[in-house]
């Protein structure tokens, strides 16, 4: 009878492990899910500094306003820096963390990337309202 | 006269067989324009065929790299960045199957961009070659200013697998470029079966003249 409390215990102890890992495995996947979506927009961010810095070079042929040209490139480049950092800072390796420490550490970085990418479509958008005007 | 007529049948569907071998071409990828020359005295119309334009960057010994290097050899370019999280493992790991096969010939480079170029600096890149056990000078990893690997990858490389989406740079893509520097290829680096094809493709490109 006291072994098959403790099969039953070793059971239950198991299953709440593999939970906790199925848990975290979610969550980092969730993350690196955002990163993929983020790099995307990162390239974005990217194509648009490549316009604003031919649009800069003409200015004065173009007659466009090369300080707010400046300005959106600048932020764009503060943008894709900030995902640089966090990529570089991003830590894979989570061994010997315990579960709770895990969880937090990956739901920081859901909202560090989340905030980063929230940079980069605002410099985005920026950046192409302003090409366009320079189209016209 | 039956086991003639067998002989004869044999003889011609081998013959059949060999000749869709040697004759196997790739398809040339890009923009073409057509050309219009003099060749004694009758106009020629020729095919002028997107390629490569030239560029310089650094690899991970410190060496400058260029188009020239790349001189009358096959190569297969990609994008990275040493801390990416994602597909970058799995596509180096697959392009560690492409150096293997071809580390022996010096006709035959991969070229593998950063795109990260604010961490990945010369040393990182080298350590980072170090740690996939790349040796020698067939598989070189590229150091540059970002814009200028963008601008090569957005308006040449990736053109081929434009397809309107966003994010192409991070998507995991091998590009076949042959002697000539016109891309021949386009495979999905985190794909097995894609990268055997790309193996094989580099062996029907070494070939061509």
């Amino acid at each position: 009878m006291k072994k098959l409390f403790y099969i039953g215990l070793l059971a239950i102890v198991l299953t709440s492990c593999q939970n906790a890992r199925n848990e975290e495995k979610a969550l980092q996947k969730e993350v690196l899910d955002s990163h993929d979506k983020v790099m995307a927009d990162d390239e974005k961010a990217m194509i648009n500094k490549m316009k604003l810095d031919t649009l800069i070079q003409k200015a004065d042929s173009l007659k466009i306003n090369k300080q707010t040209a400046t300005l959106l490139s600048g932020k764009l480049t503060a943008a894709d820096d900030a995902m640089s950092d966090w990529m570089k800072n991003l830590n894979l390796d989570n061994s010997g963390k315990n579960h709770d420490d895990i969880m937090k550490y990956w739901r920081e970085q859901h909202a560090k990337v989340k905030q980063v990418d929230s940079l980069l479509v605002a410099a985005t958008d920026e950046a192409t309202a302003f090409i366009k005007t320079t189209q016209k | 006269m039956r086991k003639l007529i067998w002989a004869i049948s044999g003889i011609m569907f081998l013959a059949a067989c060999n000749t869709g071998n040697s004759t196997k071409t790739l398809p040339i990828f890009g923009e073409r324009t057509p050309v219009t020359k003099t060749v004694d005295g009758k106009p020629v119309t020729d095919t002028l065929y997107q390629t490569i334009p030239p560029f310089k960057f650094v690899n991970q010994y410190g060496d400058t790299i260029s188009n020239k290097n790349l001189d009358g050899k096959i190569y297969v370019a990609d994008f990275f960045f040493t801390s990416c999280p994602s597909i970058c493992p799995i596509m180096q790991r697959n392009m560690l199957l492409v150096y293997n096969e071809f580390k022996s010939d010096p006709n035959v480079k991969i070229l593998s961009h950063t795109i990260d170029p604010k961490h990945d600096s010369v040393p990182v890149l080298k350590d980072y070659a170090d740690k996939l056990g790349i040796q020698g000078n067939s598989w070189w990893l590229l150091y540059g200013q970002k814009e200028e690997i963008y601008q090569l990858a957005e308006k040449h490389y990736l053109t081929r697998v434009n397809d309107g989406k966003d994010g192409l740079i991070h998507e995991g893509w091998f590009l076949l470029v042959d002697k000539q520097k016109r891309i021949r290829g386009s495979y999905d680096g985190t794909i097995p079966e894609q990268v055997k094809q790309l193996i094989a493709d580099m062996h029907t490109l070494q070939l061509e003249k």
